[in-house]
């Protein structure tokens, strides 16, 4: 009779797939030297990889593997309508890696990708490029972490720094970093500047003890946040998405107090604040791997395709936080 | 019962996994060769459950093995939690270099000059390697100095593939010294994963299921369409999970009820929605 090993998966990036087109590319070489003891598989594409049929997202979380590889097409995509534009004209996002090291259980990108693997695309001058094209003649506000969250992985791929580096160079470019991570040494020692804006997601703490497995506390957010207001830079703070849970109202409002207790108002460049909301085909597509989810299984309104709450629940979140949000900030610096 | 298997095409590795399992021949099937037996897991101290090992042995050749892995999940269909493995003999050319058990990372099928990759989560003390993977078993050895060379591989993972999840197959070759300690991580790989399902989340979720499962049976006696059904039932998973009494409540209220007509159907229906919807 068995009895349990008490531990069986391998470290997450055990095993880095590296496209054979950039094994010389000086980024992989940095990556790699990173995981010394890794296994390096050599492949032909990421997709040969990532897109396998029949793949395990949820086992694969136990241990993700890195793959770096090389974008070749549609550096950028417009803005979705499911997201804030913060009164921006020219909303775009990008994305230079695909997947999180998190795993949150509403995330949509369990129904957007068939891999919980990490993709990391290496040439990011290519990206430059094709926003140097589109800056020529206009303004354009580019969200680079809504598939993947780059500050978490910042040690690895220095994304950040090489992003904060170029829309330093380029005044037409304003980014967005949105993020949950508490990785914030890049913007330790960066000089802040207001086209670079860091977007911290807050979630209350019971929340992100039941559903934001392996992020960190809302203390250890809120500690990040302070660290580098002091350094000059102002912050973007997404309450996005707000889950419906019992007790809204208390557990939302202890954190909205727990956030201006920490947080001075004059730090914070604006808020967003959004229900939860998620295609229907990836809501589909999640169910069938967390069929017993109490945020997925829901009875959603759909609206154009769109997962939403029930109106009556919807409108009683949003006006409980933008009251209580009214009593700490300026109602023009919250986006709803 | 859960299901694992294993498939090999050897004679020696066969016996050894026979002795290993203490399996039985399927007498039943006279298709191709068969064994299977319970392995036993131990949950908590009250706990156990039992798995079934069955094993294949399937001929050599390229074209049959795939047929065989196919018909041995049609015979025993796989669950979520069915695991595979696909344990031979390391080939002479390899033996030759390392003796060192190989864990199958990548494939490389000659025929469609494709490459296939596995998913290795699972700590193992084995070797990492690519299976090359051609019709004509020595041909390309030397071009791949150290490369296992096989036949079969790559049909017995695309086989596999399609019936379980890639995290769930495992390919091994190894030495005929080396195959009880691959079983024994086989084995470490089901205890791990059973343990897990048992004490986690799932076995949270079974709570939930079967209280779906008996909402279910209750209103198929209230002749509720199929959209009112699927309706119903997402609805009332959706309480289970947030607010189990209420939904202990409706069970206790219609269990013993049925509809006569359509009209009736239609006023359980609303009924139960109200209620349901009333958070």
């Amino acid at each position: 009779m068995r009895t349990l090993n008490p531990h069986l998966w391998i470290s997450n990036f055990s095993h880095i797939y590296i496209e054979e087109e950039i094994i010389d590319n000086e980024t992989v070489h940095e990556i790699t030297q990173k995981f010394a003891e890794a296994k390096k598989i050599i492949i032909k594409s990421y997709k040969d990889v990532f897109n396998r049929n029949n793949q395990n997202f949820c086992a694969q979380k136990n241990s993700i593997k890195l793959i770096l590889a090389k974008k070749r097409a549609n550096f950028i995509y417009n803005g979705s309508e499911m997201c804030q534009n913060f009164g921006y004209d020219n909303f775009f996002y990008t994305a230079n890696a695909m997947n999180c090291i998190f795993d949150c259980e509403y995330c949509y990108l369990k129904g957007m990708y068939p891999s919980a693997n990490i993709v990391v695309f290496v040439n990011l001058e290519d990206y430059f490029k094709e926003i140097d094209r589109l800056t020529l003649d206009k303004k354009l506000y580019l969200s680079i972490s809504y598939d993947t969250d780059l500050l978490s992985i910042e040690n690895i791929t220095h994304s950040v720094q090489k992003w904060m580096d170029y829309c330093r160079k380029n005044s037409h470019l304003t980014i967005e970093l949105r993020t949950k991570s508490t990785n914030i040494a890049v913007f330790k020692k960066n000089h802040p500047f207001e086209r670079f804006i860091p977007a911290w997601t807050l979630s209350p703490q019971q929340i992100i003890e039941a559903y934001e497995k392996r992020t960190p506390s809302l203390d250890a957010r809120l500690n990040a946040i302070k660290t580098i207001a002091k350094n000059g830079w102002k912050v973007r703070i997404c309450f996005d998405p707000l889950i419906y849970v019992k007790n809204f109202d208390l557990i939302y409002g202890e954190m909205i107090d727990t956030v201006f207790k920490e947080i001075n108002s004059q730090d914070i460049k604006d808020m967003s604040v959004g229900t939860f909301r998620i295609s229907k085909e990836y809501l589909r597509r999640i169910h069938k791997l967390q069929a017993f989810s109490d945020i997925l299984t829901y009875p959603f309104e759909i609206q154009d395709g769109v997962c939403i709450y029930m109106k009556k629940h919807r409108e009683y979140m949003q006006n409980y936080i933008k009251d209580k949000l009214k009593g700490f900030v300026e109602e023009e610096k919250i986006f709803f | 019962m859960d299901a694992c298997y294993i498939s090999t095409s050897s004679r020696t590795v066969a016996s050894l996994i026979i002795q290993y399992y203490k399996l039985k021949k399927v007498m039943s099937e006279h298709k191709v060769e068969m064994f299977e037996g319970d392995f036993q897991v131990k949950i908590t101290h009250k706990k156990i459950i039992n798995q079934k090992i069955i094993m294949i042995a399937t001929p050599k050749d390229i074209y049959n093995v795939p047929t065989c892995i196919g018909y041995l999940f049609a015979k025993f269909p796989p669950n979520n939690s069915s695991y595979f493995l696909n344990i031979d003999l390391l080939s002479s050319s390899h033996q030759n270099n390392c003796k060192m058990p190989v864990l199958c990372n990548k494939i490389y099928d000659e025929i469609s000059s494709q490459n296939y990759y596995t998913d290795i989560l699972y700590e193992h003390d084995f070797i990492e390697d690519t299976i090359y993977c051609s019709i004509c078993d020595n041909k390309n050895y030397d071009v791949h100095k150290g490369i296992p060379g096989d036949l079969t591989t790559a049909g017995v993972f695309k086989a596999a593939s399609y019936f379980l999840t890639l995290d769930k197959i495992f390919i091994l070759r190894v030495s005929e010294n080396d195959v009880f300690s691959a079983l024994e991580w086989f084995s470490n790989v089901i205890t791990y994963d059973a343990v897990m399902r048992n004490t986690s989340d799932e076995a949270i979720d079974d709570k939930i299921k079967n209280t779906v499962a008996l909402f279910e049976t209750i209103i198929s006696n209230l002749k509720f369409s199929e959209n009112m059904k699927q309706q119903i039932i997402k609805i009332f998973t959706y309480r289970a999970l947030t607010d189990f009494p209420i939904c202990q409540r409706i069970i206790n209220e219609y269990e013993n009820k049925k509809s006569m007509s359509k009209q009736e159907a239609k006023e359980y229906f609303e009924n139960i929605k109200s209620t349901l919807m009333d958070f």
